[in-house]
């Protein structure tokens, strides 16, 4: 099935609910959102909003409780598991906060895993590895094991191992969390050129605002639901992020608009910076 | 592909080495219990299989020599000679005896050896002369250690004084062992002048089977060969120690399974995270179970081959510190308790993967370490 799809990411109407009755979160709520190839996507959003649970089901690793994911055109949310988990190997891509390396295996032979799992021929497996490790400038790195690599020099390998099956879509929870600012950059560029040179489609979930220079299109992300990040404001008084709309508490003061989450916001805001009552 | 079974093993040295300690304990308890009762049943046969004959003769259903039942009186020799293809008939006296040896009570077999045709004596003489002549006996090496004993000593049975001229090796029958005095004095001191114990014939090649049959005709008496009458010995001494040394060996499978069980589930306990890494990447259950799998029977292989070592080195202790022990490895016995560890390993890999199966990938997203 070497057909390509345009669309290597397509999430219809998806939503999950955890629980049941008084304990029930609506962790994603009718969740649309589609993604090509090259593109990388970043989605923020609080704590709690859902972004973990969206590339959770995402990424084949959960089912929704109503709703598609397609990927390359096949729904993946009705296949049975022995498929899921060929496509976990062969079409996406995983990138975690925690990097997740396996301790006792050495960089190479991390990068390795997916390979080794989909029982590819020996040589053409190390090519593809030292081939990779070079790229990522591990080379010299290739026989230590992760507690002897720096968070930076982890989140590479990580990286490498996603995409040394040559998958279509990489999924990348909190890539920078774990980073210093320095090498959160790093970490930063590689991903852009993943999507860029690569033509990967790199679906990002972070709260880290530096993300959003690499990112094509920003998504927010707040009680399971998906907004554009152009119609968000941040509230000057309290911080949260407001859906701009005609009901919004707003403010233009000396040609500026402010927007607020309440009234009570907007108040505590004039009163702080003492505006004149002739502006509101 | 590289191995992450091997790497997790060797990465973790103090687990590795207790599970391999594990293997390697119960294998050595499996493997010494086991030769040390192949030499017992083996040299405790040796000395009626080196009996220069071809057929035995007793007391019908007294084949047993540990017990003392056979009587055959002597009369019925003559009658036996007179078969066709019989060589010679001889004459075995002897009996299993309780006697005192410096206060302590010893457990014999007393052989009448008959020295002038040299018929039934000591398998092997290690010092002193293998004929005993009046009042003078050759006693089994085991019983010369342990009671501390040495060659032109005095010992006493049945009140009379016997002079120690030989020291025999090779006859020990474990619980007890043999010893011979003569003949003509044993007729008196048991009181068997017309009787024997058991007759011992010769036959000429191609009539053991027709001798047999002629015999098993008179009256109360029993013929057999030679390889069934030790076959017969062997099965007294294997109804009794069997039960026990299955237990033992149970236990010890018990005891192995218990230990690299327990070590391989803390590992995969502790590599859950990792397992979890693994499925999210695609691998399928029964890759995660392989990695398991041969995680315990790596253990099980070299925990087998350190213990088979440990065995041979402890069997080359045993009999110089208790020379009563002899053992003897079968290459048999080799063979089935490395199936034994193998079956530890299976068995072992059963709970870890049970818990593997219930891993939920998705927990790979938490940022937790
Ligand atoms: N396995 C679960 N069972 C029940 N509730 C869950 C489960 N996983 C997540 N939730 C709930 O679903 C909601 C969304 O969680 P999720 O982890 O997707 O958020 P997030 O946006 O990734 O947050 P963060 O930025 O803190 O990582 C939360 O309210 C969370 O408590
Ligand atoms: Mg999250």
């Amino acid at each position: 099935m070497e057909f390509t799809h345009p669309e290597v990411l397509k999430i219809e109407k998806l939503s999950k609910v955890y629980g049941v009755g008084n304990i029930e979160v609506r962790a994603v709520d009718h969740v649309d959102l589609i993604a090509s190839g090259g593109e990388i996507i970043l989605i923020m959003g609080p704590s709690g909003s859902g972004k973990t649970t969206l590339i959770t089901i995402a990424g084949a690793l959960l089912k929704p409780t109503s709703g598609s994911v397609y990927i390359d055109g096949q729904n993946i949310v009705t296949l049975p598991e022995r498929e899921r988990i060929w496509l976990r190997r062969n079409k996406i891509g995983f990138v975690f906060q925690a990097f997740n390396l396996l301790s006792n295996l050495t960089t190479s032979e991390n990068v390795f895993i997916p390979l080794g799992l989909s029982g590819i021929n020996r040589s053409l497996a190390r090519k593809k590895v030292d081939g990779l490790l070079e790229e990522f400038d591990l080379g010299n790195r290739a026989s230590f094991t992760p507690e002897k690599l720096s968070g930076g020099e982890k989140q590479r390998v990580s990286i490498a191992r996603a995409l040394v099956n040559d998958p279509k879509l990489i999924l990348a929870d909190e890539p920078t969390a774990n980073l210093d600012s320095q090498r959160g950059r790093e970490v930063m560029r590689l991903l852009r050129s993943v999507a860029k040179n690569m033509g990967k489609t790199v679906i990002i979930v972070s709260h880290d605002q530096r993300l959003m220079e690499i990112a094509d299109r920003v998504l927010w992300m707040e009680d399971g639901r998906i907004k554009a990040f152009e119609n968000l404001e941040a509230d000057p008084n309290c911080g949260a992020s407001v859906e701009v709309r005609s009901s919004t508490p707003k403010l233009d003061y000396r040609g500026k608009k402010y927007f607020f989450c309440s009234k009570d916001c907007k108040s505590e805001y004039v009163q702080k910076n003492k505006i004149p009552a002739s502006y509101f | 592909m590289i191995s992450i079974a091997l790497r997790n093993l060797f990465g973790e040295k103090t687990r590795f080495v207790i599970s391999i300690g594990g293997v390697a304990f119960s294998v050595m308890l499996i493997l010494t219990i086991v030769s040390l009762f192949r030499g017992w049943q083996i040299r405790s046969t040796q000395y009626i299989r080196d009996i220069d004959t071809d057929i035995y003769v007793t007391q019908n259903g007294s084949s047993d020599i540990t017990s003392s039942a056979s009587i055959i009186p002597i009369e019925i020799k003559s009658q036996i000679e007179n078969i066709d293809g019989v060589t010679e008939v001889n004459r075995f006296i002897g009996r299993p005896l309780q006697f005192q040896i410096k206060d302590r009570d010893v457990n014999a077999y007393l052989v009448g050896y008959d020295t002038k045709k040299k018929i039934a004596g000591p398998t092997k003489i290690i010092k002193g002369k293998a004929e005993p002549g009046k009042d003078e006996i050759v006693l089994d090496k085991v019983l010369m250690t342990t009671n501390k004993l040495a060659i032109n000593e005095y010992i006493e049975i049945f009140d009379r004084p016997f002079k120690i001229v030989g020291i025999a090796e090779g006859a020990n029958m474990f619980v007890f062992q043999f010893s011979f005095i003569n003949q003509e004095e044993a007729k008196e001191i048991f009181k068997m002048d017309s009787l024997a114990t058991f007759l011992l014939v010769k036959t000429q090649k191609d009539k053991i089977q027709s001798v047999i049959d002629e015999v098993n005709k008179i009256d109360g008496l029993e013929a057999m060969d030679k390889a069934e009458f030790v076959e017969r010995n062997k099965r007294i001494l294997n109804e009794v120690f069997i039960p026990i040394i299955s237990v033992l060996v149970i236990i010890s499978i018990l005891v192995g399974t218990a230990v690299i069980g327990l070590t391989i589930y803390t590992a995969t306990v502790e590599k859950a995270r990792e397992f979890g890494v693994l499925k999210a990447l695609g691998a399928s259950n029964m890759q995660i179970y392989r990695i398991i799998f041969e995680q315990s029977l790596v253990s099980g292989v070299i925990g087998y081959i350190v213990g088979v070592a440990a065995t041979y080195f402890f069997l080359w202790l045993i009999p110089i510190y208790v020379p009563v022990f002899v053992t003897v490895t079968l290459l048999e016995d080799l063979a089935w308790v490395f199936g034994v560890s193998i079956l530890m390993s299976v068995i072992s890999s059963y709970t870890p993967v049970r818990r593997i199966v219930r891993i939920d990938p998705a927990l790979v997203f938490n940022s937790t370490r």
